[in-house]
């Protein structure tokens, strides 16, 4: 579906450098700080912005190749981006009937009314919340293979963003061939959703991993001094010196349990990954 | 494209109608005030609103909306050829209503001897908003919201020098130079005046068109 090869972008001192694949029928989901890249890479992606090195092929085709036709096939739900504020609901209706063939009116307008979204109101007035369902509605009702979520829950209460999640999972479960490339900071919504996760810091990927890997396979383990000595560490992708000795990051938390009985050894959590991996050092 | 239409032509409604309306009562006033006359009437409206056209690139502009509009079936060529596109609807449209008022205010003041002539003469103003329209969408393309003001300032000088130089080197001349191109203009008539104006005005859009081609295709968002 989407394939990026050893893309670069340079902005002055930043450097975006990074490799990523997402298949068909599969949610890839892309972590990383403010500034890592995430925003910068999904430009690229959609062929927003050049690039100064590397592959981007989309439906295979690079994607300032893509046609009209085929532009059809892609939902973006961008952050801080969408239709004027100065447009309605109702107005972008027949925007989206004229731009997709497919663009489902009726199930629009049916979600429209579920999501409490008035039809009749600028949408320069909506919420927060509002304005990031409207985004999402928008790119899941055209019957889209590929969707690219720029941070779709940011800055939303539990309700509304259970609401989005829910409706990028009827989404998938439509199409056993639709894919999606979802960003995020709040790493719960992307351990619930997502089959893959790349962890992108300092415009590098730093880790690909399966979602369920991660969370059944990786673990967090704390060592006092004396223990973390005695530390078989081959299999600790980081570690960080902490307050009572040690926290180090494993991709083998079975082996871990199973060797070293009396030491405490976490289950893994997207939180914990991100944080160990960015702030951590290889040991 | 007709997506993108729709989209213009909704904001157009949502935004530009109290424009329009605001310009019509104006021009009306004045008209009816004896302070112009039908013929401004029509080129008021026509002229004016044709910014409004240039500014719906503002609309896509503001809060970053250029970005997810890309990410829609439409290619950056496609864009531009909604813009043009617009721009002559839009126009046209504006176009036909202050024809529509200033043929009812010569009727008023029983001004109307020869339709055609007056068809002829609104003709020029509608050619005139095309120009303006050509040469702004570049600029607002090319330069963001205070950019373009600057630029577009610029543009006013420079055609203001162009056109104060042309009238003074005009008296530096030749005599022969200049009287041929009196007899030229003199021997076009009023067809072949509106002829060559419109000619003038197609170069102008291809031109117009070529640029903003060029610069969308270099565009980052």
């Amino acid at each position: 579906m989407l394939k990026v090869n050893g893309l670069v972008k340079n902005y002055g001192d930043f450097t975006l450098n990074c490799t990523l694949k997402v298949e068909p029928g599969q949610i890839t989901g892309l972590v990383g700080e403010n500034g890592a890249g995430k925003t910068t890479l999904f430009k690229s992606v959609m062929g927003l912005i050049s690039s100064d090195g590397g592959k981007i092929s989309l439906f295979g085709k690079a994607p300032s190749e893509l046609s009209e036709k085929e532009k059809e096939k892609i939902g973006a739900a961008l952050a801080e981006s969408g239709f004027s504020g100065y447009l309605k609901i109702k107005d972008i209706i027949p925007v989206l009937t004229a731009l997709y063939p497919a663009f489902d009116r009726e199930r629009f307008q049916t979600l429209c009314d579920k999501l409490k979204l008035p039809l009749n109101k600028y949408i320069k007035e909506f919420s927060t919340g509002m304005k990031a369902k409207l985004k999402v509605l928008v790119a899941v009702t055209h019957g889209a293979s590929f969707l690219l979520m720029d941070e779709p829950t940011t800055g939303l209460d539990v309700m509304t963003r259970n609401e989005v999640l829910d409706l990028l999972r009827e989404t998938m479960e439509e199409d056993e061939n639709r894919s999606i490339l979802i960003s995020s900071h709040i790493s719960s919504d992307l351990e619930g959703l997502c089959d893959d996760i790349y962890m992108i810091h300092e415009g590098q990927i730093v880790l690909h991993e399966e979602m369920d890997a991660l969370l059944n396979e990786y673990g967090l383990i704390k060592a006092d001094e004396k223990q973390f000595a005695a530390l078989d560490k081959e299999h600790i992708l980081r570690g960080k010196k902490e307050m009572f000795g040690y926290a180090c990051l494993t991709d083998q938390r079975q082996y871990y349990m199973e060797n070293y009985p009396e030491m405490v050894v976490e289950k893994g959590s997207l939180d914990e990954v991100i944080t160990m991996i960015s702030g951590g050092k290889e040991l | 494209m007709k997506g993108m239409l729709i989209k213009d032509m909704r904001l157009l409604l949502n935004q530009g109608k109290i424009l329009f309306l605001m310009l019509i009562v104006m021009a009306m006033i004045l008209s009816i005030a004896g302070m112009s006359n039908p013929s401004f009437v029509v080129s008021y409206i026509t002229i004016i609103f044709s910014f409004f056209t240039v500014s719906t690139v503002s609309y896509d502009e503001y809060d970053n909306c250029y970005l997810f509009l890309m990410t829609l079936p439409v290619t950056r060529k496609g864009y531009v050829r909604e813009k043009y596109m617009f721009g002559f609807i839009s126009t046209c449209a504006a176009w036909l209503i202050g024809l529509v008022i200033g043929t009812v205010l010569m009727l008023a003041e029983n001004r109307l001897s020869d339709p055609l002539e007056w068809v002829g003469e609104c003709t020029v103003y509608i050619l005139i908003a095309w120009i303006f329209v050509s040469v702004i969408l570049p600029i607002r393309l090319k330069f963001e919201a205070e950019k373009a003001r600057y630029v577009n300032l610029i543009m006013v000088v420079v055609c203001c020098i162009l056109i104060f130089g042309g009238i003074q080197l005009a008296e530096y001349l030749p005599d022969f130079i200049v009287k041929s191109g009196i007899n030229f203009l003199n021997r076009l008539g009023n067809t072949g005046f509106l002829v060559l104006a419109a000619l003038i005005t197609a170069v102008a859009v291809g031109v117009s068109y070529a640029c903003s081609r060029h610069i969308m295709d270099r565009k980052e968002f």
